[in-house]
């Protein structure tokens, strides 16, 4: 059976951000400073910034962010040959490496799961997030995706106004759902899926072009 | 109740067997063979090791290198769980750490734009299509601990009704991108990996795929599948320390299996199936995790590392191990760690060296640890 689980407002931080209005922290990529910032909101907004993180987990999808650290990374070998290959770099080409870096900063030690699905990333990742919260394999989740554009984030099983009642992923879904064609999409998606809220279950459905879809319901 | 999730398939290609199958692969483990040898895929010179566990004389044909690894391994494990056609809602969960990394490597070399099969998400995208799966389809990376997290995550979405049966497991190539890396990282060794030894000189890479098939445990039965065992338990942590070595004090893996074996209702185990790497920080880690969680037990516990043999095959690796573990509850047969001669004082576990050991196995943990602080463990245990 489903379960209701808390779901704080959606946080994006990006390049249309203005840069005084995100956390001045040394980084390495500025998407580091796009998820950082995206968390911390996201975490405050939650009331969960001076709690214990101990059992916090963080989902977090990734699309082709690090593909130009990678680049950047393997033409220092193609220019100068093994001494080319960057130990600051490489790393960073790991998919998880955002997740980390995330988890270092906030000192978050619950299940931490990176989700590598092309545009539906980000909601795949919110699906597993709730299976995680709702079945209390962790008490609270950050969920998040970074775009080379931006980073978008929330927090389950804390936040105040909304719940998401289900999350669903699938290989198909009858009826209607919104076409993604990029991860940057995703995050409006989800965006005016809060905005839209209404009374009662508002039950929004998105898929990709390989036939992947995730379904959630999301009420005040 | 909580569904309870049973394995029935396992497939796997690893340098041991290069795609001859589970028995080869078995036979090889069991007799300590070492596959960890000279690189021919790509030039060495210049890089601190020459050596990695390669996959060689399996035949590719015109397909990339990763796809077929994956094709075979997951064809191995759909014929070896007697499913037939995969049914209506089955779902899979891959692992990879650089996926179509070759693919990448010959775009940034050409100039040219990177193709969809560069892409993570394409090898379960393509296994998708190719095989009509219609349930959930993700690709998990966490680095080194992907296949272990791809099968937890398929046991949590069967646990919970979303499917009845996943195929699980990981997969990647042996690539000069992550050779480079590790390289400059000081990482490798230059000839053999010796698990928890004195002296050990760092990790081989490696390449390789697994599978598994697991289904609710019902749903076998209803349709007479052999059952190999239960997956019983799974956690993963964060260390929240460093983006590359572990935590010293191995809190986040102890927790990780600590978690998994709560789960699974068993507070001791008959093997341990390590992450062993054989570089000096992680082996120290994960004797103080093992000992941490069993204390003065762990000591009564055997433990071996397969990458003794076939080096660190990154996505595929914990789920080749999960692999070998099935087999060893099977089989009674625990493979050895090989290369593992001189002593580490602060090693003293009962890491079978040597030769493999007959007991019974009624259950199993298997832990993985990855860049960024990443720990997971699976539980396995007999029916």
């Amino acid at each position: 059976m489903e379960k209701k689980v808390k779901i704080s407002a959606l946080e994006v931080v990006g390049e249309a951000t203005p840069p005084n209005a995100r956390l001045n922290i040394r980084t390495v990529y500025r998407q580091e400073e796009f998820l950082l910032t995206a968390a911390h909101a996201s975490m405050i907004s939650a009331g969960m910034e001076n709690e214990d993180k101990e059992d916090t987990g963080v989902v977090l999808g990734v699309d082709s962010v690090i593909d130009p650290w990678k680049e950047d990374f393997y033409r220092g070998v193609l220019r100068e040959g093994p001494l080319g290959a960057s130990p600051l770099i490489f790393p960073y080409t790991s998919a998880n490496a955002l997740a980390a870096r995330l988890t270092i900063a906030l000192g978050l030690k619950g299940q931490s799961i990176t989700i590598a699905n092309g545009p539906l990333s980000f909601l795949k990742a919110l699906a597993y997030g709730y299976l995680l919260v709702s079945c209390g394999r962790v008490k609270k989740a950050l969920v998040g995706a970074v775009t080379e554009k931006a980073a978008a984030t929330v927090t389950l099983g804390a936040g105040k106004g909304f719940f998401l009642n289900a999350c669903v992923e699938s290989r198909w879904v009858a009826g209607d759902a919104t076409l993604l064609s990029s991860m940057d999409e995703s995050f409006s998606f989800l965006g005016r899926a809060f905005d839209g809220l209404s009374a009662g279950q508002n039950i929004k459905a998105a898929r990709d072009r390989n036939g992947s879809a995730v379904t959630f319901s999301l009420s005040i | 109740m909580m569904r309870r999730v049973v394995v029935t398939g396992i497939g796997l290609l690893t340098p041991l067997d290069a795609g001859s199958g589970k028995e080869a692969f078995w036979s090889a483990i069991t007799s300590g063979v070492n596959a960890v040898g000279e690189v021919t895929l790509f030039n060495t010179s210049g890089y601190s090791s020459s050596v990695a566990g390669e996959v060689k004389g399996f035949e590719t044909g015109p397909k990339d290198r990763w796809y077929a690894f994956l094709d075979k391994a997951f064809t191995s494990a759909v014929e070896d769980s007697g499913l037939g056609g995969l049914p209506d809602g089955a779902g899979l969960i891959l692992g990879t750490v650089l996926g179509g990394i070759l693919k990448g490597e010959a775009a940034w070399k050409q100039g040219s734009s990177l193709p969809e099969e560069y892409r993570l998400s394409s090898g379960a995208d393509r296994l998708a299509e190719t095989f009509f799966i219609r349930g959930p389809v993700t690709t998990v990376s966490t680095a080194c601990a992907s296949g272990t997290d791809a099968i937890g995550i398929a046991l949590r979405l069967i646990q919970s009704g979303r499917a009845d049966v996943m195929i699980a497991g990981g997969g990647d190539v042996l690539s000069e991108f992550a050779f480079s890396g590790f390289s400059s990282l000081n990482a490798l060794t230059k000839d053999l990996v010796r698990p928890f030894a004195g002296g050990r000189t760092g990790l081989a890479l490696g390449e390789g795929a697994a599978f598994l098939v697991i289904e609710e445990e019902r749903h076998a039965s209803k349709r007479g599948a052999r059952a190999y065992c239960r997956i019983s338990g799974y956690s993963s942590s964060a260390d929240a320390n460093h983006m590359t070595g572990p935590d010293k004090e191995a809190r986040g893996l102890s927790k990780a299996i600590r978690a998994a074996l709560d789960e699974s209702e068993c507070s001791r185990v008959d093997y341990v199936n390590a992450h062993g790497t054989g570089t000096p920080y992680n082996d120290l880690m994960e004797t103080k995790a093992f000992k941490n969680v069993f204390g003065n037990e762990a000591y009564g516990i055997p433990v071996s590392s397969i990458k003794s043999m076939i080096g660190h095959s990154f996505g595929a690796a914990g789920a080749i191990e999960a692999a070998a573990c099935v087999m060893v509850m099977e089989r009674g047969l625990i493979p050895p760690t090989i290369n593992l001669v001189e002593r580490d004082p602060e090693c003293d576990l009962d890491y079978c060296p040597a030769a493999a050991r007959k007991t019974d196995v009624r259950s199993c943990l298997t832990v993985s640890a990855g860049f960024g602080g990443q720990n997971s463990a699976l539980v396995l245990t007999g029916l």
